[in-house]
């Protein structure tokens, strides 16, 4: 659907605690924060809860960026969950790298009170990975 | 029998599904045609009140009575007749809830008729219009064009002549609404006048963030008036450096008195608060008293009790107030209320519930397109999507004519029922504020509730993408849900009953409160205080502001207490070693007489604030003279304070303000001139935060000669050699003054314990405090809750407050936690981990990370076990288990190397399922 509109239009996969980054999402909403259309939310209840499977499948199956979203440290809704979340991504990027991968892969703190944040992420996100262009994996693989 | 809640607004709401939820018969009534009151003319996605509305609409013990008006009422508490249009209802006991009314005789000097005057209420259903607009601007409504300066004029209606006392909410809404404009229009000039900023606890976070990250200027200056000029308006105001332009720690803001005038595009008036104009008339038919300014009299040790026995009063129909304190105070008098009845009705979720068995059946999953009332359906192409989603596999029906959540409701109930549906995907609302009212559908028409997936079109899809692209989303969204709901699996759903029995933790004035209440309910408590006494604040205290002697009120809930066979007292206690889950909590109890385990249902923290002893600020402990506010209260009680000059210093102490403060040095100040008139009494202060009706002790100050210096926040008064210079603001000028005696007014400590607490219960903690449930920026609907669903929080673990608030919030606590005891039994919770003990092979890597410590490692005893290519065939093996006190975060299942953990509901295959879609 998206190369008919001429212009490469990213698909960003975006995995997001229930508690912040879902609820700054859904602030943008109720402020009518506009962002580009290209984002598709995953909703996790923590952000412990995301394993680099799921990070590694989403660029696999072709996504060309993938943001995941958790509460500001110490404001984790399960107490740590979203440290667990920093550590194992931290340790995804540096095989991301080896596949030149990482730098489509934004995590980021986004709590219930910051639609605007979120909007400016997805913003800056689709704006960023556009520059890039297509995921190489999707020829690769699919 | 039953309960009358007469009021329907968010207060009379909050009462009725307290007791209804609790099996009592409920008679709601209300004077308009639709529930909500003010609440429902906010934007209702920020306040989360329709699910309340929805459940009350088809609550079986909820007799919901309209457009009705209470004409008469005979008899008294237990046999009352109550007379509502015409139709006559025997109830046991009453519940207050009328609300306010706006004030609405607004000076004509704020240009009131002029279309860019509008008032806050006004000012919220524009921001909501102006958000469904093609633009999205906030447009200027005589000329359409954009707004670039606003302005906030607080206090109108209120502070003043017509309506002396202080509205309480209005700082706070206009935090709020200042907030919203900077978020959504961050180039927009925002200016707020006031005369001080009265806020608390989060709100002054809120107010801290707006001055100084926001750029929104807070001017102290009451505006005399607004002056239209065509589409422009002029506000005059008290000329000084604009204070939200600059930084912290400058020089200090000076004021030369000159007038400066301002020109805005548009003037929003926080208006205040009045009692309801139904007030008068209810009283008269009740029989109850009304205080000076029309509210319905309560005192402040009893602050939810009318003058007659059965009748309760609770919300801003007592003072003006926020809704977070309006809903406690709901809550309390609920179950004050419920002392008169008796349960004759069901507790809903208590009848024996049959789900189907999915488990061979082949897929139908059923999707379910709301309009949300044109708020989805104008965004979003909904007949395309229907197109598109009727395709996928497994979808049997997609229904895309629904428009609110009543018909959806109803639409899936038949689905299941009828059509035999077994997966439902919800495309609408979002699930943070509606997942489990659409649970609650399901398994009602027998469909297990983790069945359900929703996708939030709303706030996510729909008021974020113009409407090509939000029709592309939403199709990519459905079916990716679409994808998971084949993966969804019946979460097994085990009952366990529910030990009738609750924990007090702490014997404040709060706790102790929290216990009788809960007693009197018909519940055993265990009340556990650390100290050797009860007490708490009440033994260091003499008088209370009202001047009720706190050994009074002390000896009455030391009596009550001591009499009730229900409590049982621990002193020297301490809780260990929490496990289970609401409803069924289990911990070792260590106090001055026993060591043992105990169960419970439900537990209540009271904890304490401590003062901040201030060693070494203006010289407090090394000379006599320099006093805290508590210890010069003691003075005032002895009848004799030897000085002729008193200065009291307000602020400057960092740390937590409590509540009381303001109003603390107010009345004490009053109380020394009463003692003797002739007495010099400075305040410095940079806010006098007198809320509420505490306003007119504040004027009486004022008017007995108590004088009141303001000082700059970046240059704090100083004492030295018995000197203390301040630079007033308004004189601009330094002043020094010889006191004979110095007051200080040190911050509020949590107490010390809210750490282990936030531990062993598992409850967030925030700057020392413990943290309710809900979160900003909604409204706190629930004020008592946690995120643990059977621990209640009330008082200073919370905020420091007055004692009235301390009261009504232990007593709401109290409710929260009978609402929980009242069930035979509850539902395990189904997002939790869960072990596949064949392939676990006990490395431990999920005990070290829960952050809840509810996995264990156990030995097994096995015959032979594979991993990989390795067999071991030794006669035990170790696994993990999962105890009761899983939150359901899913680190482990994330982290787990062999993939024996996993997280029902958020299973790999089924997040695997949505990255599938394309």
């Amino acid at each position: 659907m998206e190369e008919e509109k001429g212009g490469f239009e990213p698909k960003i996969i975006g995995f997001t605690c229930n508690w912040c980054t879902y609820a700054g999402a859904d602030l943008a909403g109720t402020s009518r924060k506009k962002y580009p259309p290209n984002i598709r939310l995953i909703r996790l209840m923590c952000s412990g809860r995301i394993d680099p499977m799921f990070v590694l499948k989403a660029l696999l199956n072709g996504a060309d960026g993938v943001f995941l979203g958790g509460c500001h440290p110490g404001e984790c809704h399960y107490i740590k969950g979203n440290f667990y979340a920093r550590r194992r991504i931290a340790a995804l990027r540096t095989i991301l790298k080896q596949f030149g991968l990482d730098n489509r892969v934004r995590s980021e703190w986004c709590s219930a009170s910051e639609g605007d944040k979120f909007a400016r992420i997805m913003k800056e996100m689709a704006e960023e990975i556009k520059q890039l262009g297509p995921n190489p994996m999707r020829d690769k693989i699919l | 029998m039953g309960i009358a809640v007469i009021g329907g607004g968010v207060a009379g709401i909050t009462a009725a599904l307290d007791l209804a939820d609790s099996g009592y018969k409920v008679y709601l009534i209300e004077k308009n045609a639709k529930l909500g009151g003010k609440v429902a003319e906010l934007a209702e996605c920020e306040t989360g009140i329709a699910s309340r509305i929805v459940k009350i609409e088809n609550h079986p013990n909820i007799d919901l009575m309209l457009s009705s008006e209470v004409e008469g009422l005979s008899g008294s508490a237990g046999d009352f007749k109550l007379k509502v249009s015409g139709k006559e209802i025997d109830v046991e006991s009453v519940v207050l809830a009328p609300g306010y009314d706006v004030f609405d005789t607004i000076a004509k000097s704020y240009a009131i008729g002029h279309p860019n005057v509008v008032t806050a209420l006004e000012f919220e259903a524009m921001l909501r219009a102006c958000t469904a607009s093609e633009t999205g601007l906030l447009l200027r409504p005589s000329d359409g064009k954009p707004v670039k300066r606003i302005g906030f004029i607080k206090c109108v209606g209120s502070r003043g002549k017509e309506n002396e006392i202080c509205s309480t909410a209005c700082c706070g809404f206009t935090a709020k609404e200042a907030w919203e404009v900077k978020e959504r229009f961050p180039e927009m000039e925002v200016y707020i006048f006031y005369m001080d900023i009265r806020v608390f606890g989060r709100d002054e976070e809120l107010v801290a963030k707006l001055k100084d990250k926001y750029g929104v200027n807070y001017i102290r200056s009451r505006v005399p008036e607004v002056i239209p000029e065509n589409d422009t308006l002029t506000v005059k105001f008290e000329n000084k450096p604009l204070q939200g332009l600059r930084g912290r720690g400058q020089s200090p803001r000076l004021e030369n008195g000159t007038i400066e005038r301002l020109d805005l595009d548009m003037v929003v008036l926080a208006v205040g608060l009045l009692p309801s104009k139904t007030i008068g008339r209810l009283a008269e038919i009740m029989g109850v008293k009304t205080d000076t300014y029309g509210y319905l009299e309560t005192s402040l040790t009893n602050p939810l009790e009318t003058n007659v026995p059965g009748i309760l009063a609770c919300g801003t129909a007592t003072a003006p107030m926020k809704v977070r304190e309006s809903v406690a105070q709901a809550s309390g008098a609920a179950l004050k209320a419920a002392l008169f009845s008796e349960r004759t009705e069901p507790i809903p979720g208590q009848e024996t519930r049959k789900l189907i068995d999915v488990a061979d059946k082949p897929l139908k999953i059923g999707v379910f397109i709301c309009g949300c009332e044109g708020e989805v359906a104008e965004c979003i192409n909904i007949p395309a999507v229907v197109e598109h989603v009727k395709q996928l596999k497994g979808v049997t029906s997609v229904d895309g004519e629904t428009t609110t959540m009543k018909e959806v409701l109803e639409a899936i109930e038949s689905g299941i029922v009828d059509q035999g549906l077994n997966r439902i995907v919800v495309a609408g609302y979002s699930p943070r504020a509606y997942e489990d009212l659409f649970r609650d559908a399901c398994a009602k028409a027998g469909l297990n509730p983790y069945l359900l997936d929703m996708v939030n079109l709303r706030e996510q899809v729909a008021w974020v993408h113009g409407k090509e692209e939000a029709t592309d989303a939403a199709v990519d969204q459905i079916t990716m849900a679409v994808g998971r709901a084949r993966y969804l699996e019946p979460v097994p759903i085990e009952s366990y009953p529910v030990t009738p029995r609750a924990v007090v933790v702490g014997g404040g004035v709060a706790g102790m409160n929290a216990a009788l209440e809960i007693a009197n309910a018909g519940y055993e408590v265990y009340l556990l205080e650390k100290e050797a006494e009860l007490g708490g604040g009440l033994r260091e205290t003499t008088e209370l502001q009202r001047g009720e002697k706190a050994s009074d009120v002390l000896k009455e809930y030391v009596d009550k207490i001591g009499s009730n066979e229900k409590i049982k007292v621990y002193t020297g206690a301490t809780v260990e070693d929490v496990r289970g889950r609401a409803g069924s909590f289990r911990a070792r109890m260590k106090s001055e007489k026993v060591d043992e385990e105990i169960d419970f249902g439900a537990v209540v923290l009271a904890t304490g604030a401590g003062e901040f002893v201030p060693e070494g600020w203006y010289g407090y402990g090394q000379e006599n003279k320099v006093v805290t506010q508590s210890e010069f209260e003691k003075m005032l009680a002895g009848g004799h304070v030897d000085a002729t000059t008193i200065v009291m210093i307000q602020d400057g102490i960092p740390g937590h303000r409590s509540k009381y403060s303001g109003i603390e040095v107010v009345s004490n100040a009053l109380k020394a001139k009463e003692l003797n008139p002739d007495l010099n009494v400075f305040v410095l202060y940079q806010e006098i935060k007198t809320y509420g009706k505490w306003e007119v002790l504040y004027k009486e100050a004022r008017e007995k000669g108590v004088i009141f210096l303001r000082y700059d926040e970046g240059r704090p008064p100083e004492f030295q050699d018995g000197i203390v210079s301040v630079y007033d603001v308004i004189f601009n000028d330094e002043i020094q003054i010889k006191p004979d005696l110095v007051v200080l007014s040190p911050a509020m400590l949590p107490a010390e314990e809210n750490e282990h607490l936030s531990k062993m219960f598992k409850i967030p903690l925030k700057n020392g405090f413990l943290l309710e449930e809900q979160e900003r920026p909604k409204l706190v609907l629930t004020p008592v809750d946690t995120v643990n669903k059977g621990v209640f929080i009330c008082d200073s673990a919370v905020y420091p407050a007055m004692v009235d608030e301390a009261i009504a919030m232990s007593s709401a606590a109290a409710s929260r936690a009978c609402v929980l005891l009242a069930k035979n039994f509850l539902e395990t919770p189904g997002i939790v981990s869960v072990v596949n003990e064949a392939i676990c092979s006990g490395c431990g890597v999920c005990v070290e990370l829960c952050p809840v410590e509810a996995i264990e490692l156990v030995e097994e005893p096995i015959s032979a076990v594979t991993f990989g290519v390795m067999t071991v065939i030794s006669g035990k093996k170790k696994a993990a288990r999962v105890a009761e006190g899983c939150i359901g975060c899913g680190s482990c299942a994330s982290y787990c190397p062999s993939g024996a953990m996993s997280l029902q509901n958020f299973k790999d295959r089924q997040v695997f399922a949505q990255l599938d879609y394309a």
